[in-house]
């Protein structure tokens, strides 16, 4: 009996584990939306093509993936979506042009920058990618292949960047990557920054490795590891070069072989010695050295910059990176700077072998072409690869998205505009870098918006001016200190009440007027940790980017605006519940949380003021841990909500305004949903690439989810509804409908046409009205379909529905079907019977069949409720009537058409069995003024363009587009017209139904002759 | 000694749940032309007409696609009282456009020729060993919420296509093509397969409902009405370029 006890125990307990069993679904075809915008685009780490066809290119981006063009660049596709989107280096084999190798993790090592998981390749010009190893590289900053054997490959990798790591130095293949062989290796600290081979002698490679490390609060760059090394036996041997040299420690150096000349070599040095910088030329393949130029651009931020590209047919002509291109055409002697509106941070040079004159750059703003070999450049404005750190919307209608990029500014536009979101539709709030960008809640002239190091801005968009409203040290107050990205929060409680996070919270009711700081220093205010003007290493790089023990995230609770939240980047969680007079360090508090790691965001719970939400980030010391905990009672307890279903590092997390059990995590592989609370999670994927999502903004009138992400812009997720309905109860049923709300019938507008090829237009929302249904399982077998029916309770549309498991979105458009017209050879009668009129506002019934189980839903259509001032009811109804009119002699005219055809051809046929003379006259008769009566009604002569006619088909085509066009009352000559074509058509209808009646005749007198008789169907069967 | 036993049947569940998951790609592809009727069945079958409703942004159609071994197709389609034909005649692809202006049909280019010659009657999974193509199961996958495994098919020429084969069914449910010319070339086209029936007295069983997608959006739908093998009255110049 015993035994049995335990599995009784169970039964009992099964039911509470039932309750908190993990709810997870497929999220089926919902879909995010991309809106770019490609404006500013972003930042370009590496550019390499085809060199037989130098229109084709790939373009890889810091954390926008992969993008190739067929054409020069008219036109460029994501080929790497699927895959973590951060590349350091790209290769293409030569001799096999559809195998590229991408090694993902970028080289320039700004404090944003991303992650890589490996080397990826593909042998079908990336339809599809394997991993072919060094999964835990992290960065690759160079590939190349020899060029007589595409099985060996080289691949420098430069490392970890915040933890020392022993898979750095070079490695190479000579099996397509199958087994790897590490060639060169320095120490744990010291990575393969830059790899160059001699063309002419794929055994010949120059490899600098750089020692260097990021921390939260440092950088540096230099160390005892680096140096520049030769080999000449494809790797087996090495030998450091140093003579003519800088002596001491070196840093991050760029090194180049002139393809063309492979004795000349040239070489950036950063060293310890600040006289030793500068850029060096051999002529002697390594042998010996000189220094050339010491010019501000060969120099400047090594970490960032540290890439050099020779002509490949001209030995002295080098393209340097930098805060500018410059280029020199005389071996690096004198240099001249790129011009032409080129965004600043250079990062990656591609001059085609077979075209010198044609270059490609990339920068922190995108990617340029130049056609004259480096002077003019334009830039290629349809590569969406924006690095958004935050992001906000505003209540317009369409709402509007407002956030700040790398090195881009701070821009809004619009979540929809006619004809898409183009990169017209966006504009600037502020310069600089941006992060954190609000409109204000009540005045929309209003944006708060910021740059790097705390430097806040009040922006008014109806004049342009801006003012600068950063709180400054009273008298007697240390120096402030604000984070690279400083949070900036505006209460849910008061629109006037803005928080700004330096080391202290400050707080503003007057528009940043004046500030009153809430507290003392709430961070570890640790000596150790504010080192930001010494930082650098052996180039000091002082840019606000490395300071620390700062507030990075702020939270007002929506139910207590006394209780706040401050989350450090030095791994403080502080609570006040009295508006900020006393505070709380909670973050001890939670469990299995390193000490001193990053709060990357707080969430304060929109149903309990004591509930509240909090990410953390450990990756700039190394620990890419995802940290995601919650707590319900201020901070005393805290429990962890990541599982593991989740990949990467923790950005942000968002509690739905609407479902509590509904959360989105940010994370730098993506958007993660929970609808359980946080007890499983499932990654989104359906057109969202595997991108860093770093901002989340939910609006509370339309019920969607803004995604920003740092690499690949705005996403957006149009209505949260769906998922806002799925509970236990519902997951169990076989299909349940969800609600989605009215459905508006908006006014059309018209988008701009002839941009031609290369401007990236953004996806406006779906605006048929959607069906949207949980179904348990997958439909596969058996029938399964879907009808809908009218107001009037009539079927208007049958479709196959949708059919996978989980959520299920059937689009509806809210026209009619259209009409079936008689034909035409006018162009503008042809387009009028394409645009039928909108279906009627009202309740719709959907039923969905499946097998044998029937389910019902419904839906409701309504006129946009903005537009019902400007177009009454009564003026709606007479243009929607008067369109219906039109409409149906659509219709009439093309059964009267097919009728006559019909009777024609039947009587031409007929009249050949017929034997008795008299009985082949009327026939032939019969057929000629069918034919006659047929013709006379369209005009099918004219070239379809500028020679065309009209009869009574074209007519009614024309007028009806003409009132189709506008929602309100036609004119009265329309009506007048409408009217005068009914009657036109009711005299054709005469002759017709004369037809009809003489084809009766005829028919007794072919049935008498033993001859089938002639048919012709009736409007409804033709209609139907 | 009962809790032993217990933990010896959940052994043997699981294990064999594993060897029937360690299927090879001729195991699955057996399954799936079984599930379909069997190879017999088909082989018995020289030509098709298929009649239904095409849904495209909105707009419903009639159609009706006819195809005779080993390759003859063609697709008529009725837009709006206009008549737009896809067709292939064995050697050379065809069709009329009237949106483009066109009035008479016209020959396609050798390149369009090429591509419609590599639409086949039957699957391409029968035999397809002979035919020359190969098949790799790249593992498992799920596609709309259902375990799919994945048989990458190479046909003619290195073209790749991805077929999902439903784990429980054994029938497609989505196959991933990529466009092969222009300036989309090498985009992915996805088209998934429901409402599978057995086609009445044919021992057959066919899709009745096709979803064509392309970057995760419904491009067109195609309902079936109609299903029928070796219809009579099909000749290869039911196929033909309409010579004048």
């Amino acid at each position: 009996m015993k035994t049995f006890l335990p599995i009784i125990s169970f039964l009992f307990l099964a039911p509470s584990l039932f309750a908190q069993s993990p709810l997870q679904i497929p999220f089926g075809n919902l879909r995010v939306r991309s809106i770019g915008p490609a404006v500013m685009s972003g930042r370009v780490t590496s550019i390499t093509g085809v060199n037989s066809d130098h229109r084709t290119f790939y373009i890889g981006a810091a954390n926008g993936g992969v993008w190739k063009t067929n054409n020069g660049g008219g036109y460029f596709q994501p080929i790497f979506d699927e895959q973590p989107q951060s590349i350091g280096s790209i290769a293409v084999d030569q001799a096999h042009p559809d195998t590229i190798w991408v090694g993902t993790g970028e080289p320039w090592v700004r404090n944003s920058t991303s992650v890589g998981t490996g080397l990826y390749r593909t042998t079908n010009g990336g339809k599809t990618w394997n991993l072919v190893g060094l999964e835990n590289s992290e960065r690759i900053s160079n590939i190349i292949l020899d060029p007589n054997d595409p099985a060996t490959i080289y691949v420098a990798v430069q490392g970890h960047l915040w933890n020392a790591n022993e898979d750095r130095g070079l490695y190479k293949s000579t099996d397509f990557g199958q087994t790897w062989e590490r060639i060169l290796y320095v120490d744990a600290n010291t990575g393969c920054a830059d790899l160059s081979m001699d063309p002419t002698n794929p055994d010949v490679l120059y490899a600098s490795m750089w020692d260097h490390r990021r921390y939260p609060d440092f950088f540096q760059s230099g160390g005892p590891g680096s140096g520049l090394y030769k080999t000449t036996d494809g790797g087996k041997t090495w030998t450091r070069l140093t003579k003519d040299l800088p002596e001491g420690q070196l840093g991050r150096m760029a090194v180049a072989v002139a393809p063309s000349n492979p004795e000349v070599v040239y070489l950036t040095v950063e060293c310890e010695q600040k006289e030793g910088k500068g850029l060096y030329r051999s002529d002697d393949a390594g042998q010996s050295w000189k220094k050339v130029s010491t010019d501000f651009n060969v120099t400047v931020r090594p970490f960032y910059f540290a890439r050099l590209v020779v002509d490949p047919n001209d030995e002295n002509k080098i393209y340097k990176c930098g805060l500018n291109l410059t280029v020199s055409e005389d071996g690096g002697k004198t240099f001249r700077t790129v011009a032409s509106g080129v965004h600043s941070d250079v990062h990656a040079v591609w001059v085609a072998p077979g075209d010198s004159k044609f270059v490609v750059i990339g920068t922190d703003g995108g990617a340029y072409r130049s056609l004259d070999g480096g002077t003019v450049f334009e830039m290629f404005m349809d590569l969406p690869i924006s690095q958004f750190y935050q992001v906000s919307v505003d209540d317009a209608k369409p709402f509007n998205v407002y956030g700040g990029l790398q090195d881009n500014g701070s821009w809004y536009g619009p979540s929809a505009s006619p004809g898409g979101v183009e990169n017209s539709d966006w504009d600037l709030s502020n310069w600089g870098d941006g992060f954190y960008s609000f409109p204000h809640p009540t005045n929309p002239d209003i944006i708060y918006s910021e740059s790097q190091g705390g430097n806040l801005v009040r922006h008014n968009r109806r004049d342009g001016q801006t003012k600068d409203i950063k709180p400054l040290p009273e008298a007697g107050e240390p120096e402030y200190r604000f984070n690279w990205n400083a949070p900036i929060h505006i209460s849910p409680n008061n629109p006037e009440r803005l928080y700004f996070g330096g080391q202290f919270l400050f707080m503003t009711e007057d528009r940043g007027n004046s500030w009153t700081r809430l507290g003392p220093d709430l961070t570890t205010n640790d000596p150790q940790r504010q080192r930001q003007k010494r930082s650098g290493g052996f180039t000091i790089d002082n840019s606000g980017a490395e300071n620390n023990a700062t507030i990075y995230a702020i939270g007002e609770s929506p139910r207590d605006e006394k209780v706040i939240w401050a989350g450090t980047d030095d791994g403080n969680l502080q609570v006040t519940a009295d508006g900020g007079k006393t505070w709380t360090n909670v973050a001890p508090n939670i469990p299995g949380l390193p000490p001193f790691t990053w709060c990357s965001s707080v969430e304060p719970g929109h149903f309990d003021r004591n509930t509240c939400y909090a990410t953390f980030d450990g990756h700039r010391t190394g620990d890419k841990t995802t940290y995601l905990f919650k707590t319900t009672d201020l901070g005393k307890t805290w429990t962890s909500l990541a599982t593991s279903d989740i990949e990467g590092y923790a950005h942000i997390i968002r509690e739905d305004l609407q479902a509590a059990s509904l959360l989105f995590l940010g994370t730098e592989f993506g958007l993660y949903i929970s609808l359980d609370g946080g007890l499983s999670w499932k990654r989104f994927e359906n057109n969202l690439p595997k991108t860093a999502v770093m901002g989340l903004a939910i609006h509370p009138r339309d019920h969607a989810l803004v995604i920003a992400t740092h690499g690949r812009g705005i996403y957006i997720f149009d209505d949260l509804t769906p998922l806002r309905q799925i509970t236990p109860e519902v997951v169990s049923q076989d299909l349940v409908f969800l609600e989605t709300g009215p459905t508006y019938l908006k006014l059309a507008r018209n988008g701009r046409p002839f941009g031609g090829a290369g401007n990236f237009t953004g996806e406006n929302p779906d605006e048929s009205a959607s069906i949207t249904y949980y179904l348990k399982k997958r439909h596969t077998i058996g029938k399964m379909s879907m009808a809908v029916y009218g107001p009037d309770g009539k079927l208007i549309k049958e479709l196959p529905g949708g059919k996978s498991g989980g959520i299920n979105t059937v689009s509806l458009p809210t026209r009619l079907p259209m009409p079936k017209a008689a034909p035409t050879n006018n162009r503008s009668a042809l387009f009028g019977s394409a645009f039928p009129p909108t279906l009627p506002e009202g309740q719709y019934k959907v039923v969905i069949t499946k097998g044998k189980a029937e389910y019902t839903g419904t839906f409701e259509l309504i006129f946009d409720p903005d537009a019902e001032a400007t177009y009454p009811a009564a003026d709606r109804k007479l243009g929607h009537d008067t369109q219906m009119r039109l409409y149906d002699l659509t219709n009439q005219c093309g059964y009267v058409y097919f009728q006559l055809e019909a009777m024609h051809t039947q009587a031409a046929d007929r009249k050949g069995q017929v034997t008795k003379k008299k009985l082949v006259e009327q026939m032939a008769q019969f057929a000629k003024e069918t034919e006659t009566l047929k013709n006379s009604l369209v005009s099918l002569e004219g070239d379809f363009y500028v020679d065309e006619d009209a009869n009574i088909r074209e007519d009614i085509s024309t007028l009806y587009l003409a009132i189709s066009q506008y929602p309100g009352k036609p004119s009265d000559r329309q009506l007048a017209k409408a009217t005068e074509l009914e009657q036109k058509m009711a005299e054709v209808q005469a002759k017709f139904d004369a037809f009809l009646e003489r084809m009766a005749a005829l028919n007794a007198e072919l049935e008498k002759a033993g001859l089938e008789p002639m048919k012709v169907k009736t409007i409804g069967e033709y209609l139907e | 000694m009962k809790i032993k036993s217990l933990f010896l049947a959940v052994g043997i569940l699981l294990s064999a749940n594993a060897v029937s998951h360690a299927q090879t790609a001729d195991e699955i592809i057996n399954s799936y032309l079984d599930a379909i009727g069997g190879v017999e069945h088909w082989k018995n079958f020289n030509s098709m007409r298929v009649t239904g409703n095409a849904i495209q942004m909105g707009v419903n159609y009639p159609f009706t696609v006819i195809s005779m071994r080993p390759n003859l197709q063609k697709v008529v389609a009725d837009v709006m009282g206009k008549q737009f034909i896809e067709a292939y005649d064995g050697e050379s692809a065809w069709g009329l456009n009237p949106f483009t202006g066109a009035t008479e049909p016209q020959k396609k280019t050798e390149e369009e020729s090429k591509e419609s010659a590599m639409q086949h009657f039957e699957s391409d999974f029968i035999d397809y060993k002979d035919k020359g193509y190969t098949v790799t199961l790249e593992g498992t996958e799920e596609i709309e919420g259902a375990k799919c495994y994945n048989l990458k098919l190479v046909k003619e020429e290195g073209r790749e296509e991805y077929h999902f084969i439903d784990a429980e069914n054994y029938v497609p449910i989505m196959t991933r093509s990529f466009i092969p010319t222009g300036e989309m070339k090498g985009q992915a086209v996805e088209t998934y397969f429901s409402d599978y029936q057995e086609v009445e007295g044919t021992g057959v069983v066919v899709a009745f409902t096709m979803e064509q997608r392309f970057n995760g959006q419904v491009v067109m739908q195609m309902v079936t009405e109609k299903v029928e093998f070796n219809p009579e009255d099909l000749t290869k110049e039911s196929f033909a370029f309409p010579e004048k």
